[in-house]
């Protein structure tokens, strides 16, 4: 690739402008609704409304230097670094673990701490492992269709990462890391069977990390029937249907949610979607969906269209990554998958989600640059 | 880049697609079709209700005087999340509640929406803690229960509960005509329990109840009462009753109880002085039953008025000895004069010719076996040994009013029907329902359920019964002018089924004028000391009662007085015009008592009116009634002397005034005086003292 770039071969072309308006009209449309669905929090513990929008955009502005940066920076001039990023995502997720480095909040140990400017490591996890695979599955090529030479090093080296961001614990982004590698994995050109024999292995494995932990087992039975227990398990699913619902097609207006005083938990991260939904409507509900299929179409379209093995990955793995979570997240908001803890990409409150969904981006508009139109 | 890469990328692609598409529909189905039941539930859950009572509707005598009302008060709530400083909160309010820290505390960290903190507050009291202006404290109108005539008629009234429920008496029979309808004001608040910005507010108005017009009339209870309260204290006796109908519709005109309470504070009285006895307990009826008796025989066609019957002082029915209360005995006697001397023996005789079963035809026809049907909670029906296991025995006891059971509104209701020429009535306490701005709604009217006699037998009947009065047992209930029926009765009382040697029930049953009766009139006196015989306890009270009723009904006397009875008699004077406590003052000087009816300072009419000459120690009612219209904003301070802490309150709350009351008991002074005008919300000074006579 180097070779042809240097021999003039592949032109760089324009970035995917559909792909760059979808990125950039859902991060807005996440400032707005951040600031109106942490309007209530905010002014309870700051006393002004501005608190989380003032974050948020501070983090906003800092992601879209990164995805201006990335988006220019052609993917292949960090290769030779990616090893060495990976192992030190992995270090600073063995670092969260230990008390006092990592920081403690909702029973979970997830955040690195620099003054009050939380980072957490998983997220960053996310971003290393993708370019981690891309990069040595490219090398790997046909050699992946074996499962002890080829696919068992990879899952040993996903297994850690996936053990480690467990132990925070952090079961929803361990899980979203692991979808994204399957997908990576199939497209590079690993056997179905393997797949789906790991997948049946992983099942019971899966199946007991759930059920072991009381409130992850609750959480996962309140999805089947919220009703059952309203006020408690059932409480955080009703109050995302109560907003829906009270939305409808058209919505209450901006700023005039009922369910974001106090009763819809996490309206500015989890349920961020809700809140759209009711102060929005079905307007907004619609929006979101379509701009994230577009940003998955578009994506998958770069993979597609990408010059090489690499970058092929790299596309398919960013999009993948995007894709699953604002998937997930808005079947948890709907009330159709069970609650995760998972925050819609460019949407939802919170740093380093929002700068790694804009990293992504940055790589993935960079692919596209390079597209065989 | 390999095909296959492509192919899996596409093929990805396509699950992702198939995702949104699902979650899409998803999105539809919740916003579109699941949305207005969602949507409803949420706005439920988040509005919370404030209930309002409704105004409970006011009891009229048949003359429109209130008997018992409604008025506006305040109850303090709180919705614990909205309070700032529960301790602070709790440290203010128990100083002005005079509640403890501890319990308001608890009150106050309660984790509910809505709690009560104290109901029913005065108002100066209210006023001092709104202003305050304490978060998550808050007032709601609440209506209470005033009963301005206190312990006068008060078993019939009744009481209601805190929630303005009726327990007892018509608050109770009429509760769901009197109550009306609970309103709500509606507020949408956050999950904490604060009202929300652009918050939606409803208002579901209360809807008012209904008010009630008895048949009693206030000054014939109050006739009644007074009668009946100095007879019970003089002899010493466990309590009475006195029951005034009009035999022609069943209407009850009064219905005086001893022992008594007060409804605005019966928690200070003994339950029992609550039931209405009337209707609710059962005697021997003793001789009163006797007319039932003679009804029966007359109009079986068993004994006519010429018949004669014989009395040696016994008799002998079957294995047993019956006495007549004259032992040397009565003789021979007509069918006039067994009835005019009361004479036991004559009655077996008449009972026997009559046979069990037309004796117990008119037992059964005169209602003894089944409740009046009047409209008051708790009635009882008679108790008689059945027919199949009576034996000749039960029928010789029964005929003068042994053994068998009934309740005093039996008694009234059969006698009712023998001086209304043969109808039986019911008799009903309440006349009409009416609305807020007086509409009248429903008019209680009750046709006579059946006609158990012929008018002939009626007419003989109240001839035998109006010589009992002018020669025979009754004398004592002689009125100087008026042509009285009536008979006396001394029983046995029966306790837990057994004669309780030594306590007697007196009575008098009767009716006035003899030839075209206006008013049946029951007295009883429960367990005299000393005389218990009916003709000497209970006929003068019912002498008294209809002296004045009869009076008060404005029924002309049918003939000359007679002889004018030996007691001191005096002209009332003309008060009319006069101050009314100047006015009883003035009473007092000549013998008489004042009793002043109204709000007023100065007396428009009274009752009897000047000119008439009344027995000593008579009361005259001075009714007032404000001629003078106050100024903007201003009212009149109304007179709270003699009144207890809870009427004078009660009274003053009404007018838009507050009490603060020094000492307890009846008020004996007050500041403002009566009659002069200060402005709404001001509050009066009074003392109050135990020892004031009433």
């Amino acid at each position: 690739m180097r070779r042809k770039r240097a021999q003039g071969i592949v032109r760089r072309g324009d970035p995917d402008y559909i792909l760059f308006f979808a990125a950039l009209t859902l991060v807005a449309l996440g400032i707005i609704m951040v600031f109106s669905a942490s309007m209530v929090k905010s002014i309870r513990f700051y006393g002004h409304p501005y608190y989380y929008l003032f974050r948020q955009s501070l983090w906003a502005g800092l992601g879209l230097t990164g995805m201006f940066f990335l988006m220019n920076y052609d993917c292949w001039r960090y290769r030779n670094l990616i090893f060495i990023a990976y192992i030190l995502s992995l270090l600073l997720l063995i670092l969260v673990l230990i008390p006092g480095a990592g920081q403690m909040r909702d029973g979970a140990r997830r955040w690195l701490g620099i003054g009050s400017l939380g980072f957490q490591p998983a997220e960053l996890a996310k971003f290393t492992t993708i370019l981690f695979l891309a990069d040595n599955l490219a090398r790997t090529k046909e050699k992946i269709r074996e499962f002890i030479t080829g696919l068992a090093p990879y899952l040993a080296a996903l297994g850690i990462t996936f053990g480690l961001i467990l132990l925070e614990p952090d079961l929803g982004t361990a899980v979203t890391i692991a979808g994204t590698a399957v997908v990576v994995l199939y497209i590079s050109g690993a056997k179905l069977f393997h797949l789906a024999f790991l997948g049946a292995a992983s099942t019971p494995l899966l199946y007991y990390v759930i059920m072991s932990e009381d409130y992850r087992r609750q959480r996962f039975l309140a999805f089947l029937d919220p009703w059952k227990d309203p006020t408690g398990t059932g409480w955080q699913i009703i109050q995302a249907l109560y907003a829906l619902g009270t939305g409808g097609p058209f919505g209450t207006g901006v700023g005039y949610s009922r369910q974001k005083w106090s009763y819809l938990p996490q309206p500015d991260t989890d349920f961020i979607f809700a809140v759209i939904g009711e102060e929005l409507g079905f307007f907004g509900t619609g929006l979101v969906l379509l701009l994230f299929f577009t940003f998955a179409w578009r994506g998958y379209r770069t993979a597609m269209a990408a010059p090489d093995r690499y970058s092929c990955l790299l596309a398919a793995g960013f999009t993948t990554l995007i894709s699953l979570q604002a998937v997930v997240n808005i079947g948890v908001a709907t009330g159709s998958l069970p609650i995760t803890g998972i925050t819609l990409p460019f949407v939802s409150y919170g740093g380093s989600s929002l700068l790694v969904s804009l990293l992504s981006a940055g790589v993935l508009l960079n692919i596209s640059r390079y597209a065989n139109r | 880049m390999g095909v296959l890469a492509r192919k899996r990328v596409g093929r990805v692609l396509g699950l992702v697609a198939a995702c949104f598409v699902l979650l899409l529909a998803r999105i539809i189905y919740v916003q579109f079709i699941w949305a207005e039941e969602l949507g409803q539930q949420a706005l439920d859950m988040r509005m919370q209700d404030i209930p309002i009572q409704p105004r409970r509707g006011v009891i009229y005598d048949r003359n429109g005087h209130e008997l018992a009302f409604s008025i506006d008060v305040e109850s303090l709530y709180t919705i614990p999340a909205q309070i700032k400083d529960p301790s602070e909160t709790a440290r203010v309010l128990s100083e002005i509640l005079g509640m403890k820290y501890d319990t308001l505390m608890s009150i106050l960290t309660r984790h509910t929406a809505f709690e009560w903190i104290k109901r029913k507050l005065p108002d100066d009291i209210a006023r001092q803690i709104k202003e305050l202006n304490l978060p998550g404290i808050g007032f709601t109108q609440e209506s209470m229960r005033v009963w301005p005539k206190g312990s006068l008629l008060a078993q019939v009234l009744g009481i209601v509960g805190i929630d303005n429920n009726g327990l007892e008496g018509l608050e109770y029979e009429y509760d769901t005509v009197l109550s009306g309808t609970q309103g709500k004001f509606t507020v949408e608040v956050d999950a904490i329990g604060q009202e929300m910005p652009h918050s939606q507010k409803g208002y579901v108005p209360p809807v008012q109840g209904k008010n009630l017009v008895v048949t009693i009339d206030e000054v014939i209870q109050f006739i009644a009462e007074r009668e009946l309260e100095a007879k019970v204290k003089e002899t010493n006796a466990e309590g009475g009753l006195i029951i005034a109908m009009n035999p022609s519709n069943g209407e009850i005109l009064a219905l005086a109880i001893r022992p008594e309470y007060d409804p605005n504070k019966y928690d200070e009285y003994p339950t029992e002085n609550r039931r209405i006895r009337a209707i609710t307990d059962s005697f021997p009826p003793g001789s009163t039953f006797k007319p039932i008796t003679a009804a029966a025989a007359l109009e079986s066609g068993a004994v006519s008025p010429s018949d004669t019957f014989y009395c040696g002082g016994s008799m002998q029915v079957g294995p047993d000895t019956l006495y007549c209360h004259r032992q040397e005995g009565h003789g021979s006697q007509t069918f006039y004069e067994v009835i005019q001397n009361s004479c036991n023996i004559g009655f077996v005789q008449i009972a026997q010719r009559t046979g069990i079963e037309h004796f117990y035809k008119y037992i059964e026809l005169f209602g003894m076996t089944s409740p009046t049907g009047a409209d008051l909670p708790g009635e009882a029906s008679g108790i008689v040994v059945p027919q199949e296991r009576a034996k000749p025995i039960d029928l010789a006891v029964m005929s003068y009013g042994q053994t068998l059971q009934v309740t005093p509104m039996q008694i009234v209701t059969s006698l009712a029907a023998i001086a209304n020429g043969g109808y039986m009535v019911v008799p009903h306490l309440v006349k009409e329902v009416t609305d807020n701005s007086g509409n009248v709604i429903e008019v209680k009217s009750y046709e006579p359920v059946r006609q158990v006699i012929s008018s002939r037998t009626a007419e003989e009947l109240r001839i035998a019964l109006e010589k009992v009065v002018s020669d025979g047992t009754g004398k004592a209930a002689y009125v100087p002018g008026y042509r009285l029926a009536g008979k006396t009765g001394t029983s046995n009382k029966v306790i837990d089924g057994k004669i309780a040697e030594g306590k007697y029930i007196s009575s008098f049953a009767g009716f006035a004028p003899a030839n075209d009766p206006k008013l049946v009139l029951l007295v009883m006196i429960d367990e005299p000391k000393g005389e218990y015989y009916g003709g000497i306890v209970a006929a003068p009270v019912f002498s008294a009662v209809m002296r004045d009723v009869l009076r008060y009904l404005e029924i002309p006397p049918q003939e000359e007085p007679v002889d004018e009875t030996e007691q001191e008699t005096v002209i009332v004077p003309d008060l009319v015009g006069k101050d009314a406590v100047a006015a009883q003052a003035e009473l007092r000087e000549i013998g008489l008592s004042g009793k002043i009816d109204g709000n007023g300072t100065t007396v428009v009419s009274q009752f009897p009116v000047s000119g008439a000459r009344v027995l000593k120690d008579t009361s005259v009612i001075l009714y007032t009634e404000d001629e003078e219209q106050p100024g903007e904003g201003m009212v009149r301070v109304p007179s709270i002397i003699g009144l207890g802490l809870t009427q004078a309150r009660a009274k003053l709350l009404d007018a838009g005034l507050s009490l603060s009351a020094q000492g307890k008991g009846f008020c004996v002074s007050q500041e403002p005086q009566a009659g002069s005008f200060v402005p709404k919300g001001s509050t009066v000074k009074a003392t109050f003292r135990m020892d004031v006579g009433q």
